[in-house]
């Protein structure tokens, strides 16, 4: 083995085609996220030294965790927050926008109530993997011809194709985008993010109600950071 | 005499072929190794002269010199010294080919006593000899589950450096290990938790079969102890299953890594890689002084 480096593989090809969990994602180094910007865009990472650079894919699923602020209960309903505003700031500052806007779903996971913790009415994981594969295989058929696997990976030319909007639900994006100030990029991840909201209801087009989830899960980086 | 042998290496994930040219002649005794080969391919000449000696033949002291072309490129590893010693018994007449080495390629690693060792990286080996045009490949006995799970190639797994003799001279043929990859169940995926292990969360739930659904980005914000946790970890259990292809390719790089197991080599679970904050850049993206395979 060649000196000094044994460790070669990055967890971020190991996790190719799978999920990279990361917990507590503020507490990670802030230059150690943000290297995780060009992979997540690309899918494949090029690593450069001095006598060679080698490229390892990186298609990727990034799911992250994270409390609020510093005491862990801004925004929430049962307890009070006792951090200061700036320390707030501080540590949401840890995400920086760059990185939150190639997160597609955005989602509040809160306090839960005490009567919901006797209630059996709960989905198993087969029944929701079950909606997860047709989904999926719809995606894989559309596909077949593109060399991709699933909607995240839709190149802007492959959504012109696949992803068209009516009148309707382009306006609704419309508004979104001029309200909540949406760059581009976040664009074209809602819409691919709609995209599998149809899927998964087995429906042809892109309606205006898929949209419209798909926008409610971008809307948290408003109310947060 | 001059002869030449075939095999494959890696950068990367990518394969070249490379042709171990192997001249005995006449002169001062020496052992060459040249072709750009690192510190541990200099070390194969200890382990090919031991092996053959060992194996019940003779190692000439004549001037023996070892290219590996193309010579531009840096190599390192020991998946060459099976190609190395092959070549060094023909080209001392030792042993009389009769198969077409043009279409074979040799990848395994000696031990002193003439057996070959496992390599790291056989799939995405086996993967670019096929593509390179190879019609069989040998590697070792260790690797054949792995190899086995390509189409379109022969890889035949040897135990020792006599069994790769007898089968250069006709004597012996060698079967291929065959992998059912149809007849390998999804159904075998157990787990120990469950999505309805989490009471309530119903939108978190929502957005992660979305996510799942069509690979999107996902982030979780909520207080300490609500189950972002919980969620997150249980997501494996809703992620579709894994393609032929795109677990061809998962475990392209499981193997290069050396992290597949020899006895279950078949990867049909996606992977959940959940490294802990304290991590580095390097070990996030990859990468050390020099960004090749591991033990390759």
């Amino acid at each position: 083995m060649e000196e000094g480096g044994y460790q070669n593989h990055g967890e971020i090809s190991l996790a190719n085609y799978g999920v990279l969990f990361l917990d507590e994602f503020t507490e990670f180094d802030k230059n150690v996220i943000e290297v995780l910007r060009a992979p997540i865009e690309d899918g494949k990472i090029t690593i450069s030294r001095v006598n060679s650079s080698i490229t390892y894919p990186s298609k990727f699923m990034l799911v992250a965790a994270m409390n609020p602020c510093p005491c862990g209960y801004y925004g929430s309903e049962v307890r009070e927050c006792k951090c200061t505003d700036t320390l707030i700031k501080k540590y949401l500052s840890k995400v920086s926008g760059p990185l939150l806007d190639r997160i597609d779903i955005q989602v509040e996971v809160p306090q839960i109530k005490y009567e919901k913790i006797n209630d059996n009415k709960v989905e198993t994981s087969a029944q929701i993997k079950k909606r997860v594969n047709r989904a999926r295989k719809i995606q894989i058929e559309r596909y077949k011809q593109d060399n991709i696997y699933n909607n995240d990976s839709l190149t802007p030319k492959l959504m012109k194709k696949y992803c068209k909007l009516d009148y309707d639900t382009g306006k609704l994006l419309e508004k979104a985008f001029n309200n909540l100030k949406l760059s581009m990029r976040a664009y074209g991840r809602i819409i691919k993010v709609a995209r599998t909201i149809a899927d998964l209801e087995e429906s042809k087009d892109i309606q205006k109600k898929h949209i419209a989830e798909a926008i409610g899960y971008r809307v948290l980086d408003k109310n947060y950071f | 005499m001059l002869s030449t042998i075939k095999s494959v290496y890696l950068n990367g994930l990518d394969g070249y072929t490379v042709q171990v040219e192997v001249d005995v002649s006449a002169g001062i005794p020496e052992f060459d190794i040249v072709g750009l080969p690192d510190e541990s391919i200099k070390e194969s000449k200890e382990r090919v002269s031991i092996a053959i000696k060992n194996s019940g033949y003779e190692f000439e002291s004549r001037k023996i010199v070892v290219n590996l072309a193309p010579a531009s490129i840096r190599k390192g590893g020991a998946s060459i010294d099976l190609p190395i010693a092959i070549g060094i018994l023909i080209s001392t007449n030792q042993l009389k080919n009769k198969r077409d080495l043009s279409k074979i390629a040799f990848v395994g690693e000696l031990s002193l006593d003439g057996s070959i060792n496992s390599v790291n990286g056989i799939l995405p080996i086996c993967i670019e000899a096929k593509k390179i045009g190879f019609d069989e490949i040998i590697i070792p006995k260790a690797n054949e589950k792995e190899a086995s799970i390509v189409k379109g190639i022969k890889a035949k797994g040897v135990k020792n450096l006599n069994e790769v003799i007898s089968y250069l001279r006709g004597e012996t043929n060698i079967d291929s290990y065959k992998t059912d990859w149809e007849n390998i169940a999804y159904e075998n995926q157990k787990y120990s938790i469950d999505f309805s292990d989490v009471k309530g969360q119903e939108n978190a739930k929502r957005a992660l079969e979305i996510a799942a659904a069509g690979g999107h980005n996902c982030l979780l914000i909520g207080s300490p102890g609500t189950g972002k946790t919980m969620l997150a970890e249980r997501l494996i259990t809703i992620l579709p299953d894994l393609s032929y292809n795109e677990s061809l390719e998962v475990m392209k790089i499981y193997s290069v890594a050396g992290l597949l197991n020899d006895k279950e080599p078949i990867i049909i679970q996606r992977p959940f890689r959940s490294p802990h904050h304290s991590i580095s850049p390097t070990a996030l993206i990859g990468g050390g002084r020099i960004p090749k395979p591991r033990g390759d």
